[in-house]
Order: C-alpha cells, then sequence, then structure tokens
C-alpha cells in the first residue's frame, strides 16, 4: 500500500520536532536572532506540511472514490 | 513606548464601515442565489464549493481571532516552546488528511449535514449522538465566546476606545447574524473569501513590518535573551511533555469542529477538497508562525505583562508601529484582517451550531415532519437567541478577567473526547457503540475531575506530570475503546453500517 510510510514519517518528524534529545537550558547558535533548536523544530514543521500535501496530491487513491 | 500611544484615527473607522457594508452585500448576494430551501443548500452551500472559495472558507474560518491574539499572547507567555504551536496547525491539516477523504465519500453516499449524522449512521446510538452534539455544542459556544471576547479588543483597538468594548461586539454580531441569516453557509462562504483574502494581505503586512521594525527579530531576540534567557532555551523533561501533550491535543482536537468537517462536506468533488487540504498544509507557516513572532517581538517591547494583557500583545506591537503614513495603513489593514478573521470564525461556528441543533436535535426528538423552511426558521432563531447568551457571557468573560487561552483549552479538552467515535469509527469496523460511548463518557469525566481539581486546589496543576487533563482523558478513552471492543459481542456494524461498509470493499 502507497500510504505505509505516511504515518511512520510523520511520527518521526514529530518526534524530532521536540528538543528531548537536547539538554535543560540549551540555547545554542542562533541565526536571525532565534535559537537552533527553534529553527530544528520549524524545518520539521515544514516537512511535515510537504509530506501532508504531497499525501493529498499525489497519494490519494482516487480509484477507491470512482463510484460517487 | 507605552501600548496604544499611535492611535489610528478616523481612517480605521472609514475601512471597518466600508467592510462591514460589502460584508452585508455579500449576505443578500447569498440570499439570492439560493436554489433551495433545504438543510444542504443553506447549510452547505448545495455541497458545491469549488476550489478557491473551499480554500478561502478553511483558511478564514481555522485562522480566528484566537490566532492573531490569543496564540501571540501565549508565545509571549511560554517564549520559544510557542513554536510548537506551528508543528500543531499543521498537524491538524494531516488530520484531516488521515479521515476527510472517507468521511467525504460517505457523506455524498449518505448525504450528512452535520457530524453527528455520520456518528448516528455509524453506531446506530442516540446517546451517542446526543453525547456527540452535546460535546461539539460546548465547544464551539466556548469557542465563540472566545471570538467575541477577541471582536471587543480589536474594535477598543481600531477605534482607540471610542467605542466601547461591547458595544462593538453587539454591532459586529448584528453584521454577522444578519448576512448568516440572509444565505446560510452560501453567504459565510462567500464573505471569507473576502475576509480570508484581507487576511492573507494583513499578514504579508505583518511580516514586512516585523522584519523590518527596530532591527526586526535579532534585536527583539538579544532582549529577549537579556531579560528573560529561559524563553530562548530548550525547556526541562516537564515542559518536553507538555510540548508533546499540545500536539497530540490540538493535532487532534482541532481536526475535530464541526465546521471544518462541515466544510469537507461542502466540497464540490475529492479534487477540490485534497488540493485545498494541500494549500492548508503550508497555511500555518503564514500565519501561525507570524503569531508566533508577533508574541516574541511583543515580550522584547512590552516585558511584564500578565496572562490578560499579554492576550492584547498583537494590538499592543500593531499600535506601537504607526510611525510613518505607509505603516499606518499597514496597521488599519492589520486590524481590519483581524476582524475579519475573528467574524469568519464566529459566523462559521455559528451556522454550524444552528445545524446540529435543528437537524440531530430538533428534527429528530422535538418536532418531526414539518417543513424545510419551519426547521431553517428555527435553526435561524436558535443562533439569534445564542448569541444574546454568548454576548452577555463575554461581558462576564472580561469582568471575571479570564485569559482567552484558558478557555480554549477548556474546550478543545472535551471535544478532542470524539476522536475515537470519528477518527476510529471511520476505519475499524469492529468498534461497537457500547464501549465508544463509555470510552467517551469516562475521558469526559476524566478531563472534568482534573480540571475541576485544580480549580477548586485540590491540586496545584490541571497538567499532572505535564500532560494536559484532555490528553490523559484521551489516553483512558482509546483504551476503554479498545478493550471494550475486543470483549463485547455486540452485533457490530450497525445494519445503517453495512451497506457503507460493502460499497468500500
Amino acid at each position: 500500500m502507497q500510504r505505509r510510510w505516511f504515518l511512520p514519517l510523520i511520527l518521526l518528524l514529530l518526534g524530532v520536532s521536540v528538543p528531548w534529545y537536547l539538554p535543560e537550558g540549551f540555547m545554542g547558535p542562533r541565526f536571525h536572532g532565534l535559537p537552533i533548536w527553534m529553527w530544528v523544530a520549524l524545518l520539521c514543521s515544514v516537512l511535515v506540511a510537504i509530506v501532508t500535501a504531497v499525501m493529498a496530491l499525489a497519494c490519494w487513491d482516487d480509484d477507491e472514490f470512482k463510484n460517487d | 513606548m507605552r501600548p496604544g500611544e499611535v492611535h489610528l484615527g478616523n481612517d480605521a473607522l472609514i475601512v471597518m464601515g466600508i467592510y462591514l457594508l460589502i460584508m452585508l452585500g455579500l449576505g443578500w448576494l447569498g440570499r439570492v442565489r439560493m436554489r433551495e430551501n433545504s438543510f444542504r443548500d443553506f447549510y452547505l452551500g448545495g455541497s458545491s464549493l469549488g476550489l478557491t472559495v473551499l480554500f478561502l472558507t478553511l483558511f478564514a474560518t481555522q485562522y480566528s481571532g484566537n490566532t492573531l491574539l490569543g496564540f501571540a499572547g501565549r508565545a509571549y507567555q511560554e517564549g520559544g516552546t510557542y513554536i510548537s504551536s506551528v508543528t500543531f496547525m499543521i498537524l491538524v491539516i494531516t488530520t484531516f488528511m488521515v479521515y476527510a477523504p472517507r468521511l467525504f465519500r460517505l457523506s455524498r453516499r449518505y448525504g450528512y449535514i452535520t457530524p453527528a449524522d455520520f456518528v448516528f449512521h455509524r453506531y446506530g446510538s442516540h446517546a451517542l449522538r446526543i453525547c456527540t452534539v452535546g460535546l461539539l455544542c460546548w465547544g464551539l459556544a466556548n469557542y465563540i465566546l472566545e471570538q467575541l471576547v477577541a471582536m471587543g479588543h480589536a474594535v477598543v483597538a481600531i477605534s482607540d476606545g471610542r467605542i466601547p468594548f461591547m458595544a462593538g461586539v453587539i454591532l459586529l454580531v448584528i453584521v454577522m447574524l444578519v448576512y448568516e441569516s440572509l444565505g446560510g453557509m452560501r453567504s459565510v462562504a462567500w464573505t471569507d473569501v473576502v475576509q480570508g483574502s484581507l487576511l492573507l494581505v494583513g499578514l504579508a503586512c505583518i511580516f514586512y513590518l516585523l522584519l523590518t521594525y527596530q532591527g526586526g527579530l535579532t534585536a527583539a531576540s538579544a532582549a529577549i535573551e537579556a531579560a528573560e534567557p529561559a524563553k530562548l532555551e530548550v525547556p526541562g523533561p516537564e515542559g518536553l511533555r507538555t510540548w508533546a501533550s499540545n500536539l497530540v491535543l490540538l493535532g487532534l482536537g482541532v481536526a475535530i469542529y464541526p465546521h471544518a468537517i462541515q466544510r469537507i462536506f461542502a466540497a464540490r468533488s475529492l479534487g477540490v477538497l485534497r488540493r485545498s487540504l494541500a494549500l492548508m498544509a503550508f497555511m500555518p507557516l503564514v500565519t501561525t508562525l507570524l503569531a508566533f513572532l508577533i508574541g516574541l517581538v511583543g515580550l522584547s517591547r512590552f516585558p511584564g505583562l500578565n496572562n490578560l494583557e499579554s492576550d492584547r500583545i498583537t494590538i499592543y506591537v500593531l499600535t506601537s508601529l504607526g510611525e510613518s503614513r505607509v505603516v499606518h495603513w499597514m496597521v488599519i489593514i492589520v486590524f481590519s484582517a483581524v476582524v475579519a478573521a475573528i467574524m469568519s470564525t464566529a459566523d462559521s461556528a455559528l451556522l454550524s451550531l444552528g445545524s446540529m441543533f435543528t437537524k440531530d436535535i430538533y428534527q429528530v426528538y422535538l418536532r418531526r415532519g414539518a417543513s424545510p423552511g419551519h426547521y431553517l426558521l428555527v435553526g435561524k432563531l436558535f443562533g439569534w437567541g445564542l448569541m444574546v447568551v454568548l454576548v452577555a457571557s463575554a461581558w462576564l468573560s472580561v469582568e471575571t478577567q479570564s485569559s482567552i487561552w484558558r478557555l480554549i483549552r477548556l474546550k478543545l479538552e472535551f471535544m478532542v473526547q470524539l476522536s475515537p467515535a470519528i477518527m476510529l469509527g471511520l476505519f475499524w469496523r469492529r468498534l461497537p457503540a457500547g464501549p465508544t460511548l463509555l470510552g467517551l463518557t469516562l475521558g469526559a469525566v476524566l478531563t472534568l475531575i482534573i480540571w475541576v481539581g485544580w480549580i477548586l486546589r485540590w491540586w496545584d496543576t490541571n497538567l499532572p506530570w505535564g500532560v494536559s487533563a484532555g490528553v490523559w482523558g484521551l489516553s483512558l478513552n482509546y483504551g476503554v475503546c479498545l478493550v471494550g471492543a475486543l470483549l463485547v459481542r455486540e452485533p457490530v456494524p450497525t445494519a445503517a453500517w453495512r451497506p457503507a461498509l460493502r460499497t468500500e470493499d
């Protein structure tokens, strides 16, 4: 099934977006004023959006709906 | 600089006046284009919404006064960890993506008007239908209340305080009720096109202003680091659990909003629906993210605000920007966009509430066999009556200094308990009505106990172990559904649901 990769990939991205792997109080280098861990969370969000859009446009099985 | 120092003058009032007249004109146009006196035509616009209208009505409905005011206020209070708001708003669309296609197809085949139509068709349980309507109405009424409070704040700011809080709320509510009563979903969707477009233009203005405003984000971040560095640091274990819990609560809870589900039913075709959702997946990057950045800029400029004041941080930031003529007009556009976002969400929620009361309660349990015109009139009267109660409640909530964020949490934590009944029910045939109802009830009761205990000071948090009460309730809810489905030998699926399953095979 072509949608099998969808949920694991989303869960992986969500897991990385929460910075549980960094020590408490970590700020790290900053880019345009925002610490790096915020950029990682933002990047993961962008990737979730891309996966969702790809899923909507390319992976919805329209045959499933042909009788509508 | 103190909040609200720069005034917008009469220009803002003139723009608002023109905007409200356009809304009324579109309401009248929706009335003219009505095809018939039916639930489908009034509450779903005849299920004829094309890509542009569907996308803009989804956009304008999902992003509300709460996004621009409440989310910015929350980012002000929490700091960097509220970047999670971008993730959970995208996750809402991901959740839609999982269940919307199947629900869309069933709605076409079986003529669903409300989410409870699906629930009753799927489970054949009156008790479950009533609980579904009860929880959704509770959530929506709370949601509208939150929009009314935001309306009042916005009007006070636009008019430089010349229009009092409650007068502003009442004026906007009357305009909203008039255009909604005239053309139902068609009027609401068309006004959403204007409101959504205005919101996009307003957001572009915010983006420009934030990047150029007195050193932009870099200067704001440096100021926060100097005053409150903890708000730019990675949180501790409890903060991380709250972050993950918010992803679950909002990612699943916001996807249950009935006015959003009804937009699935209102789509012209599956292709239109999926293209709209694909576009919607990116919208948090231009809305929620900007609200988050406003919160950070506000934190650097106006430190030390309490919870209620921080709900107004967007207004404080915007009114402190009007130094040149161009910026002055940009700020006016942004304020109009804020009002548009608030009204577009409140009108959709109100229409949905009216449809659920009329279709799921009045028509089934109070008066069967009346004419469609009678039911539509009852729905409109219910909407007007409810708004009187909610306007009074908005006044009370301001008097009691309730924060917008607290209201959202209270509604979502209950509404999310419907997630197993709707999402699991769509995909798992063995799930029977009994355990679903029991899970929903126990989940809601556990959530309520945690909240009530916190309010009565039996314990000192509504986030045990950093996890929100609604997520604790939801865990119990899913557990009961799963165990119950394995133990209960109820004939599933219901007779009404079997044909739906056969056509899926």
